[in-house]
């Protein structure tokens, strides 16, 4: 095994990021990062989410232009201007969500861009000849290459993006998390594909992963981001364990990284009961003033539905909901809204924010009519001054309540979003993925928040797939899988990440 | 920290030519006319000239505020003529009462939007586009069917009012010479400025225009909004008919023809986003001015109308290529060199 790990450490580097800096309106995502890839090399980028990791690929092959720092290329300083010019050098990228388009057959995604062309006009013969070839080696030999992109399974779609890249000869392939929706054998098959790959093709891989049991196997040396920064030297992987990494990535204990919170719980506030529709089924639960109750779950375990169907945004077949004591007809968002019920979407930018207008325009959406003065016209000036004062509040940065909603970072966008409900004296706070695509100081603010929210007696329900925040913020965890309910548990130290994954994947505690 | 404040003006300033950039063309323009011929600045063109934008005024305005919601209303100019056609058969051949009849059309014009609304809303047809180029041929059509293809003339003198008179009826005094369709229009453009800005609905319709889904999420009956709209645009073409029935006294059942383009121009000209949330009242009214003025002066200087269109059709490029260099990929860059440096 450590025979077949060897490369040769003694050649240029293929590709050096020397001390990147790269400023967001409102954030530094990347400051001062060095990374440097060796020839031949399975290279690990490891970092929580919003480390840098993403803006660090993104810098890499020319969509990010950094405010400093420089790239080499085999020694040689390159300066990219776009996307295709990393393509002209041969770098590759496997995205995390996949950019095949969904409608056109195979070659033509394999070809798309760079066709392949004889006096003008597309070889499709040609295509096909070689497009058949790559396939082949990535074990997708018996594809029907006129089949559209949609009719295969997520996993043999990724397949082709990196048959595209084997074909235009990549040198080095950027993998950003591609086993996230992978089944376990298609991620098996994945990772003794980029072991394979390195090692016949002597292809460069870059892997960004979560999951550092994968990362393990497959790696030989690891950079981890931290904050947008280096969290020390690149370092072998042979040799170190996991906690080492995790340390490397977290910096700082769990108590750190979730407030604690004095809370007492009181009586029930909200309770569902056989709620079923589409994507899930016979669902029920109960949360209490003051309390946290966590949703936890793998992807497509139907979550996101449930809420989104509680909070009337999709309808429900059956189920009863009931808000202290009483029971509710929603039928529509507006019905969940005036009873309390709020949803935080996990598409913030998509669901929750109107971009391009600004803090006082989204921060009052919902509760627009209670701005009118005595001639029923929108009182704009005591709009502005409830805005600053909850701005305020929620620590908002920057405080300007002209500014749009686009120019500030994940985390104050959260905040904005959170405004707008604030105001409206919701009383039930159901949060889909709150600290997504948020750095780490703000998630603690947005903890922070939610803790006062329930000191004030309110409810929350959070969905989220990050197992540390389950853990590190619920009273009680309920579990889903495939849209059943598979547990719900109470969070008092009994139980843990095994206990939860067990349920998760539909075993029985 | 003064040099704060300084940067701060100068800011408010830019900010206020970039916003205004319409206004700046119209007056250009005008200075232009005025040097290159006598009859450009004289009260009698200019009137006239006020006089004319009426109609496209009121088209704008119902246009602007389905753009605003990232919709559109094609069916405008016929909507415009079927609600005339229906007010001229009521007062001409029925002999209803004429302000009846003024109210009829009116409430036409707000039927055939509902029904582009409701196409969209309750029909769930995928876009604007499609439900009222339907719509729009449906309307003509039907003009055409009741009218035989036949102009309707002799509207009665309240009917005919709105489009025909002048504020005072003396012609040598001042007010003798302002049209009152121009200051009913003006009127209009005030009250639909506050009702864009401090009424709920107002605010709500950009609010959908902005993001459809989030306005949805956050309570707001997105239906509703869009429907409205559809309406409103109808009963400001109803507005608009009634403006041309009474300039030129009579109901021509193809006046409708193409008026949508020049709605359109007015509002993307005047800085209305063509994606919806970004928008207002004063740039509208600048784009109908421009307009107006530019058919104008192109006469006045004997342009052919056919080399007047070749003219508009730049002007909107123009207009919106200016917007997409001030509010675009420019102003971001220059906005991050800003934070970049007060970073460092």
């Amino acid at each position: 095994m450590s025979e077949s790990r060897q490369h040769e450490g003694s050649q240029v580097p293929l590709l050096e990021m020397r001390d990147i800096t790269k400023i967001f309106p409102g954030v530094v995502a990347l400051s001062h990062v060095n990374l440097s890839i060796g020839q031949g090399e399975v290279h690990l980028l490891l970092g929580e989410n919003g480390a840098g990791k993403s803006t660090m690929i993104k810098t890499i092959i020319g969509i990010n232009k950094p405010e400093g720092g420089e790239m080499l290329w085999l020694g040689q300083p390159v300066r990219l201007r776009s996307i295709q010019d990393a393509y002209d050098l041969g770098i590759a990228v496997i995205y995390q969500e996949l950019s095949n388009i969904p409608c056109l057959s195979v070659v033509e995604n394999m070809y798309l861009g760079c066709e392949k062309k004889k006096g003008g006009l597309i070889d499709w013969k040609e295509q096909k000849r070689s497009a058949k070839k790559a396939l082949a080696r990535v074990g997708l030999e018996d594809v029907d290459l006129d089949m559209p992109m949609e009719r295969l399974g997520m996993g043999q779609r990724q397949l082709v993006e990196i048959a595209r890249a084997i074909d235009r000869n990549a040198k080095l392939l950027i993998m950003d998390e591609p086993t996230s929706s992978l089944s376990r054998k298609e991620i098996d098959f994945l990772l003794d594909l980029m072991v394979e790959l390195n090692q016949k093709e002597g292809v460069s891989i870059l892997f960004i992963t979560h999951k550092l049991d994968e990362a393990k196997k497959v790696g030989h040396k690891v950079t981890v981001l931290k904050n947008g920064q280096n969290s020390g030297p690149t370092i072998d992987v042979e040799g170190i364990t996991e906690d080492q990494i995790i340390k490397m990535m977290v910096g700082r204990s769990l108590e750190e990284k979730f407030p604690k919170r004095n809370v007492s719980i009181g009586e029930e506030m909200f309770r569902c009961e056989g709620l079923s529709a589409e994507k899930f089924d016979n669902i029920g639960f109960h949360v209490r003033k003051g309390e946290l109750l966590g949703v936890f779950g793998l992807v497509g375990a139907g979550r996101t539905e449930t809420m989104r169907a509680i909070f009337g945004a999709d309808p429900l077949v059956e189920g009863r909901i009931y808000i202290e004591g009483q029971e509710l007809q929603i039928k529509s968002s507006r019905d969940a809204i005036k009873k309390g019920i709020v949803l935080i979407t996990e598409n913030r930018k998509e669901e929750g924010l109107i971009l391009i207008h600004d803090v006082i325009e989204n921060g009052t959406i919902v509760t627009l009519p209670k701005f009118k003065n005595k001639s029923g016209f929108i009182d704009h000036k005591n709009r502005r001054q409830m805005i600053e004062k909850y701005g305020a509040d929620l620590n908002l940065r920057p405080m300007q309540p002209e500014k749009l909603a686009v120019d500030f970072s994940g985390g104050n966008q959260q905040k904005i979003v959170i405004m707008k409900w604030l105001l409206s004296n919701a009383k039930v706070f159901i949060f889909d993925e709150p600290t997504k695509g948020v750095d780490v100081g703000a998630k603690v603010e947005i903890y922070n928040i939610m803790n006062s929210l329930l000191k004030e007696g309110a409810s929350i329900i959070m969905v989220s797939s990050e197992m540390e925040e389950i853990l590190g913020m619920s009273d009680r965890v309920m579990v889903m899988y495939e849209g059943r309910q598979t547990g719900i548990v109470d969070n008092d130290g009994s139980i843990g990440q095994e206990e939860i994954l067990t349920l998760a994947t539909g075993g029985k505690l | 920290m003064n040099n704060k404040n300084n940067n701060k003006v100068a800011g408010k300033a830019a900010e206020l030519i970039s916003k205004s950039g319409p206004l700046v063309a119209l007056i250009l323009l005008c200075i232009f006319l005025t040097f290159k011929n006598e009859n450009f600045f004289t009260s009698t063109n200019l009137l006239n000239v006020a006089r004319q934008a009426a109609l496209n005024g009121f088209l704008s305005l119902g246009m602007m505020v389905c753009i605003l919601t990232a919709g559109i209303d094609l069916s405008i100019g016929y909507t415009m003529t079927l609600s005339t056609i229906i007010m001229a058969k009521c007062a001409v051949e029925a002999g209803v009462n004429p302000v009846l009849c003024l109210i009829i059309g009116i409430l036409t014009g707000g039927l055939l939007g509902l029904v582009n609304g409701l196409l969209l809303t309750k029909c769930k047809l995928p876009h604007p586009f499609i439900s009222t180029l339907g719509t729009q041929n449906i309307y003509k059509g039907i003009g055409l069917v009741i009218t035989g293809a036949t102009p309707i003339a002799g509207m009665p003198a309240v009917v005919k009012w709105a489009g025909s008179s002048f504020l005072s009826s003396s012609q040598d005094s001042f007010l003798g010479k302002i049209p009152s369709s121009f200051v009913i229009m003006l009127i209009v453009y005030v009250l639909f400025s506050v009702f864009l800005n401090y009424t709920t609905l107002g605010r709500h319709i950009y609010a959908v225009g902005g993001n459809i889904n989030t306005a949805g999420l956050s309570g707001i009956n997105v239906d509703f909004v869009r429907t409205s709209v559809y309406v409103i645009s109808g009963v400001m073409a109803a507005l608009g008919g009634i403006m041309l029935t009474g300039r030129t006294d009579s109901v021509y059942p193809l006046s409708g023809n193409l008026l949508e383009n020049d709605a359109i121009a007015a509002v993307i000209i005047g800085g209305t986003s063509f994606f919806g949330g970004k928008g207002n009242v004063l740039g509208t009214f600048t784009g109908v001015l421009l307009i107006a003025v530019l058919r104008n002066g192109l006469n006045l200087l004997n342009v052919s109308s056919d080399m007047q269109t070749i003219f508009l059709g730049a002007i909107i490029i123009v207009a919106v290529f200016i917007d997409v260099v001030r509010g675009g990929g420019f102003k971001r860059v220059k906005r991050m060199k800003k934070e970049e440096k007060a970073a460092a």
